[in-house]
């Protein structure tokens, strides 16, 4: 009957149609119920395709930070505001000065105390386990650069490490940086970069200054990913000029240069951001009253094209200059080609533009308390994938090893 | 290629219940599937639609013509005068009607949708059934989609374990 609730009898359809039309559509958390109802929506479920195929139906959200300040703990939402409509999820909440570190596919990459530990985690599904990471050795610096899935092995999770001494020594011709990565679930070390001094018969002498310089913390700095690599600005430093993106092609696994827009005159700052599926770049004037928004016309003959100007010189001042501390502005793409940008740590002050540069307004929090919200470069699209590892850690076997806890989506 | 109107082919479409119905290119080519056909130059004379009757069929040529971009279904080129705020309210309530069906049309409906790819349509069919899932206990899932439960009772339990939290 119109409007009523019949005994829907779902042998009436093809079984593909249930599973491929409407299990699939499913929020993750009635999934995971679903699979106690009968045996073949369980198995229809946990195929790889299946877990496929929904993964890549959930919107890409950016994740926002919230930090209890007294414990050292964080709140993490992811947020999301289609139809106009804004929405703030709690993904995870993290303790001891915790933070992501790397996102990728579902997976967050959380850190937990001063000694850094890792753990990785899947907050859709609430599991998690600790990560391996590489022993440490005195005087050297072992940091997370990039996170990605190598498809050439099947899809096996890696991260990319970064080992380098604890200073930068421009003139010392010992100072290097060694690039390895380390697969989700196994401690085996791959070794596939060094960055050094240039030799005079280097072809790139550029990539291998850049790569001596190093990468940023991915958890402050994550790079991009696009098109399977991994992508970072480069900033400009003394000695030569970075004007140029790092690309991590994860299939090969290799460095390379990417040109980038010409810098017109000098800006506060730039982020690199994947909006509408093509690589961007937007830039902060000096004055704090525009953003420059470049995108790549053609990923492999590296053409930029200037996209649109967003004008800030209608917003709130106060909302673009902070009161005491200064904090390097951060950026996120939304719902494609949507903008949330960040210039102050003080309250309600992160700032949303439509995807022609108009400005929407300030995100709020639940019930539009007064809480302050931080945006922090890590996105999460949800996936009931399990964790890449034989033994995964539940929320109560976790509670006593203190890593990140869950509040879940 | 029929044409009634300059400017405007026309596709016929056939079910396999013999009935047959012209319609504007563009409406038929809300369905991927038939888009596809026609644009590899598979479609010169008349489609046939297999395993759709022709009840369902001139549903869902009734939700492509109301569908279709630029004309609605009075035929004046609504998007051009009317606020598309407004042209999506109006879409909406017209959906929210459309989908007034018994089961057994809407699980058509839902077939018809999935075989000629119309997306919106599909997300429209299937909605009811996903919401039923959400929205109900694992007891009345299975009461209300008639799906049998075969699982041991320990199995069951240890299923459930797996995700408590699911639960709650």
């Amino acid at each position: 009957m119109p409007g009523t609730r019949g005994a829907t009898v779902l042998d009436d359809l093809p079984e593909w149609i249930v599973v491929e039309e409407i299990l699939v559509r499913l929020p993750p958390k009635d999934i995971l119920r679903c699979r106690a109802v009968c045996r073949w929506w369980h198995n229809a479920t946990s195929a790889d395709k299946f877990m496929l195929d929904h993964h890549r139906r959930q919107p890409l959200l950016p994740i926002l930070s919230h930090i209890i300040a007294p414990q050292k703990a964080c709140l993490l939402f992811s947020f999301g505001a289609s139809a106009g409509k804004q929405k703030l999820c709690p993904v995870i909440r993290t303790y001891k000065f915790g933070e992501i570190v790397a996102a990728h596919d579902g997976l967050l990459i959380v850190s937990h105390g001063l000694g850094n530990e890792f753990f990785i985690c899947n907050p859709v599904t609430r599991k998690c386990a600790p990560l391996a990471k590489p022993d440490s050795q005195r005087g050297i610096y072992n940091q997370i650069v990039g996170f990605y899935r190598h498809q050439p092995t099947g899809g096996e999770y890696r991260v990319l490490w970064q080992s380098s001494p604890r200073c930068y020594n421009a003139y010392d011709t010992k100072y290097m940086t060694l690039y390895y990565a380390i697969a989700v679930g196994s401690d085996k070390i791959r070794y596939f970069r060094l960055g050094c001094i240039p030799q005079p018969t280097s072809s790139s002498p550029s990539l291998e200054l850049a790569l001596r310089k190093g990468l940023p913390s991915s958890s402050q700095y994550p790079p991009v990913h696009h098109r399977g690599g991994l992508h970072w600005e480069l900033e400009k430093y003394h000695g030569w000029d970075a004007d140029c993106i790092m690309v991590f092609n994860t299939a090969a696994e290799t460095f390379r240069l990417m040109s980038r827009p010409a810098r017109l005159g000098k800006c506060l700052h730039e982020s690199l951001l994947e909006m509408n599926d093509t690589l961007a770049l937007c830039s902060i004037s000096i004055d704090k009253h525009t953003i420059d928004v470049w995108v790549v016309q053609d990923y492999d003959a590296e053409t930029w094209s200037f996209r649109h100007q967003i004008d800030l010189t209608g917003v709130d001042p106060s909302a673009l200059v902070g009161l005491g501390v200064t904090m390097i502005p951060t950026m996120a793409a939304l719902n494609e080609g949507e903008l949330l940008i960040q210039f102050t740590s003080t309250r309600r002050r992160v700032l949303h533009f439509d995807s022609d540069g108009k400005f929407l307004g300030y995100v709020k929090s639940e019930g539009d308390q007064e809480i302050k919200l931080c945006v922090t470069k890590h996105y999460l699209r949800g996936s009931i994938i399990p964790l890449p590892l034989s033994h995964e850690m539940r929320e109560e076997d976790a509670a006593n090893q203190e890593p990140p806890f869950f509040v879940g989506l | 290629m029929a044409t009634r109107e300059a400017g405007k082919k026309m596709i016929m479409l056939k079910s396999p219940d013999g009935m047959e119905f012209e319609v504007e290119e563009a409406v038929a080519m809300e369905s991927q599937t038939i888009r596809k056909m026609i644009e590899d130059d598979c479609a010169d004379t008349a489609i046939l639609i297999p395993n759709i009757n022709s009840k369902i069929l001139s549903r869902v040529i009734e939700y492509c013509n109301k569908h279709v971009p630029t004309t609605g279904a009075t035929g004046a080129a609504a998007s051009d005068t009317v606020a598309p705020a407004a042209l999506a309210e109006d879409l909406k309530i017209w959906d929210a009607e459309f989908i007034k069906v018994n089961r057994a049309t809407r699980f058509d409906l839902i077939q018809a949708a999935s075989y000629l790819n119309i997306k919106g349509l599909l997300d429209l069919t299937s909605q009811t059934t996903i919401d039923t899932i959400s929205d109900n206990s694992l007891e009345e899932i299975r009461s209300f989609l008639s799906t049998k439960n075969d699982y041991l009772p320990e199995e069951e339990q240890t299923i459930r374990r797996e995700n408590q939290w699911a639960f709650q």
